[in-house]
């Protein structure tokens, strides 16, 4: 059985293809991603290809996440990779459904969660549409990212409006990258030989679209930087992160903003992007910290505001046992790793500077120097393996009820 | 005699100030509100000065006290649109008492002025350019409680302050990080909106909210309203609280877990800046009530012991108004303080009208 997950980033695209044999072992066929999806910056975007034993990279035009998947399920074709499902990582399920066959019900209730993740949403609807045009004989279903966070108490997901509108709107906070901090934990107790329970682990989720760290004890979460959507939190490539909600208000009522207008510049136009003026990748931004002042700024509230929430965790979490970085930024950018564990010391992080700037950020790696109390941890995340775990049990039932049936 | 106001919508709060004691009353901001200052305070012909607390200067008010001008009411004026409800207060107040009282010196008194210095690290958004330049920064307040916790901790307990972050409990609880006595941090924001829930005020929100509710079709007017008076530990509690319901351990349950979110929050913020400043030497807490907040301080610092910070378990000494907290052996310092408004307009004042004695 051959599954294809894809997984939508606010500017790439990450798909695997998974061959599950007889007694579920998972073999990777084909992995890649499409870098720079719609991105206004300096480089070109391109696709990765990696077959194992052969690379390649193409240079493309990708304007958005669907165009990007029919080029993938083309890939696929010319290779002669015959697939059984398509599983997607849906960001924001507002509690409808974990994992779901995608059919005209849920794909409604898919087009009802737009506006609450108004960069993420269409991008993923884009990429099901694209894949139902191309193969509509194909089965395909959805994960939902935020699962994870289900644990998180009320002390840290209430947001103390009127309960009337709670109730109504559902207001309160979700958390997203649950897929990746599912993989991570797992990956970390295995790593370090530690039983989960008891640990206190701090991890950061840093992608090249949107950014998140977590608190986690006993391997379940028990805070986020994410809330009600993606917008809060960290600063990200181009959305603001925490910002005071009458901020909005005064932008609105005294200078005139539309809703519409203020909402897409808060998601699109602002975080790295907004601060630095000319680019929401932080490799561009980090290039020009010393001339321009703009560029520093950004890079250096990056750190400040993630820093802002790793002590946090560690100060509701009573301490802490293990930081651990992820995705493109958190594995590939050791400037980031240095300045986050900076005057960390009062918390018992003490990283190997040289270790951090060595490691390769492609495999699982020990950052942290003999004496310090906190492991340091690079792991590269595998949020479609979690999405291709999901889709071994849907595909089960299916043929559970299939049998039935018959 | 000093004559001092302070909003607290809907209420204003004033105070007769004379040799060292204060004589306060509140009334509610309505159209009697002159004639019930006027009744409460009394004999107003010794007044020397008047001062006004400003929540909010706005991004043209900089200094934490200014004496009064004619150019001062355009200022404040300005600074309205930056937090309507309070400063509406402050400007009309201010407005009717120079009128009253023309010939001695008025003053007025900027909660934000101490966090005009934030580093930009701290006080800027990450928002485009355009929006940025219409005044959106973090501007802080209660900038006067945390500066004079600074200097009292620091004469009470010696030079040695260092990395310091500073809690105020009350109805507006807030956190500061200061590093050398200059604000280096807040959790408050562009307004006291922001950071931990007030009684009526929603705190941290994801701002797609404000845009979920106007698309529901509320007003912003409504909307700000929502968010500012009509949220907090009062919508959680479903009826008006104040902080005496959150400092008490013995509670009904919906008390418990208002007061959880408090020490919840609090913890966060102290995390945090103790994360930014590299370390914590001092943590100061200042308000108003310190013996119904000491189960409180207890408990945070209960869950802050990790630090490593110690607690001497001794209750409070009689009489005091600062308080040093921790152990002998903690390694940060921990200093409780007991604010009072008044007092601290009033020291500001002081020195400023002596120099107008003949």
């Amino acid at each position: 059985m051959n599954i294809l997950t894809f997984n939508c980033g606010s500017s790439s695209l990450t798909f695997k293809v998974f061959s599950v044999d007889q007694v579920e072992n998972i073999r990777v066929v084909l992995s890649g991603k499409a870098h720079r999806v719609g991105v206004k910056g300096s480089k070109p975007s391109f696709i990765e290809y990696d077959r194992g034993a052969s690379r390649e990279s193409i240079e493309t035009p990708l304007d958005d996440h669907g165009q990007a998947a029919v080029l993938v399920l083309d890939k696929l074709g010319e290779l002669g990779i015959k697939l059984d499902c398509i599983g997607h990582r849906w960001v924001h399920a507002a509690g409808y459904f974990q994992t779901a066959w995608i059919d005209n019900a849920v794909l409604a209730q898919l087009k009802a969660l737009v506006p609450i993740l108004p960069v993420h949403h269409p991008a993923i609807l884009r990429v099901i549409y694209a894949c139902r045009k191309a193969l509509p004989a194909l089965s395909q279903y959805v994960t939902a990212d935020g699962a994870f966070h289900s644990t998180i108490p009320a002390c840290a997901y209430t947001y103390l409006l009127p309960e009337g509108l709670v109730k109504k709107f559902g207001f309160r906070k979700h958390g997203f990258h649950g897929l990746s901090y599912r993989y991570l934990v797992r990956k970390t107790a295995e790593t370090l030989g530690i039983p989960l329970a008891g640990s206190r682990i701090v991890a950061c989720h840093l992608g090249t679209g949107g950014s998140s760290a977590v608190a986690v004890k006993d391997g379940k979460s028990v805070d986020t930087s994410m809330g009600y959507t993606a917008l809060s939190g960290l600063v990200m490539s181009t959305r603001s992160g925490d910002i005071d909600p009458i901020l909005t208000l005064y932008l609105m009522a005294e200078y005139g903003y539309h809703p519409d207008v203020l909402m897409d510049m808060l998601n699109k136009k602002s975080g790295l992007l907004g601060i630095s003026g000319f680019s929401s990748d932080i490799r561009d931004i980090i290039q020009r910290v010393g001339e321009d002042a703009q560029a520093k700024l950004a890079f250096e509230m990056y750190v400040y505001r993630l820093k802002k929430y790793v002590g946090s965790y560690v100060a509701v979490l009573g301490g802490v046992d293990v930081l651990v970085f992820t995705d493109d930024i958190g594995v590939h950018n050791w400037l980031v790793r240095e300045k986050v564990c900076q005057g960390m010391d009062w918390c018992g992080v003490r990283l190997d500077a040289e270790a951090n700037q060595r490691a390769s950020g492609d495999e699982i790696a020990r950052l942290d120097t003999p004496d310090s109390k906190v492991r340091v941890l690079i792991v590269p995340t595998e949020e479609e393996l979690v999405i291709c775990w999901d889709g071994i049990a849907l595909m089960k039932g299916k043929k559970n009820v299939a049998s039935v049936r018959s | 005699m000093l004559l001092l106001f302070d909003p607290e919508p809907p209420h204003l709060r004033w105070c007769v100030f004379e040799q060292g004691a204060a004589r306060s009353g509140r009334c509610s901001f309505g159209t009697e509100w002159f004639r019930m200052v006027k009744e409460g305070a009394g004999s107003l012909g010794q007044v020397e000065a008047v001062g006004y607390l400003l929540r909010h200067g706005g991004d043209r008010i900089k200094e934490p006290v200014l004496r009064v001008t004619p150019q001062t009411l355009d200022q404040v004026e300005d600074a309205i649109r930056f937090l309507p409800e309070f400063n509406d207060i402050t400007c009309k107040v201010l407005d009717r008492w120079t009128k009253e009282l023309p010939a001695i010196p008025h003053f007025l008194f900027c909660d934000t002025a101490f966090f005009s210095g934030l580093p930009d690290v701290a006080g800027t958004y990450a928002v485009p350019e355009e929006l940025r330049e219409k005044g959106v920064r973090r501007f802080g307040s209660y900038g006067l409680v945390h500066q004079w916790a600074w200097d009292k901790t620091r004469s009470c307990f010696g030079e040695n302050v260092g990395r310091m972050v500073s809690v105020y409990l009350g109805d507006y609880t807030n956190v500061a990080a200061l590093r050398d006595g200059k604000s280096f941090d807040t959790t408050i924001g562009f307004t006291p909106v922001e950071g931990i829930p007030s009684q009526t005020g929603c705190g941290d929100i994801d701002a797609t909210i404000v845009f979920e509710l106007h698309s529901s079709g509320m007003s912003f007017r409504e909307i700000n309203e929502l968010l500012s008076r009509k949220s907090g530990f009062s919508a959680l509690l479903g009826r008006r609280s104040n902080y005496s319901d959150l400092a008490s351990a013995t509670g009904s349950v919906e008390n418990t877990a208002a007061r959880d979110i408090l020490i919840y929050d609090i913890l966060k913020y102290v995390g945090a800046f103790t994360a930014t400043l590299g370390g914590l030497d001092t943590l100061a807490f200042a308000t108003r009530h310190p013996e119904e907040s000491m189960s409180l301080i207890r408990e945070i610092c209960g869950r802050l012991d990790f630090l490593p910070l110690k607690l001497e378990p001794a209750g409070l000494a009689a009489g005091a108004e600062a308080w040093k907290l921790s152990h002998n052996n903690s390694k940060i310092n921990v200093s409780l303080l007991k604010s009072d408004i008044w007092q601290i307009m009033a020291h500001l004042i002081e020195p400023m009208i002596e120099e107008n004695r003949p």
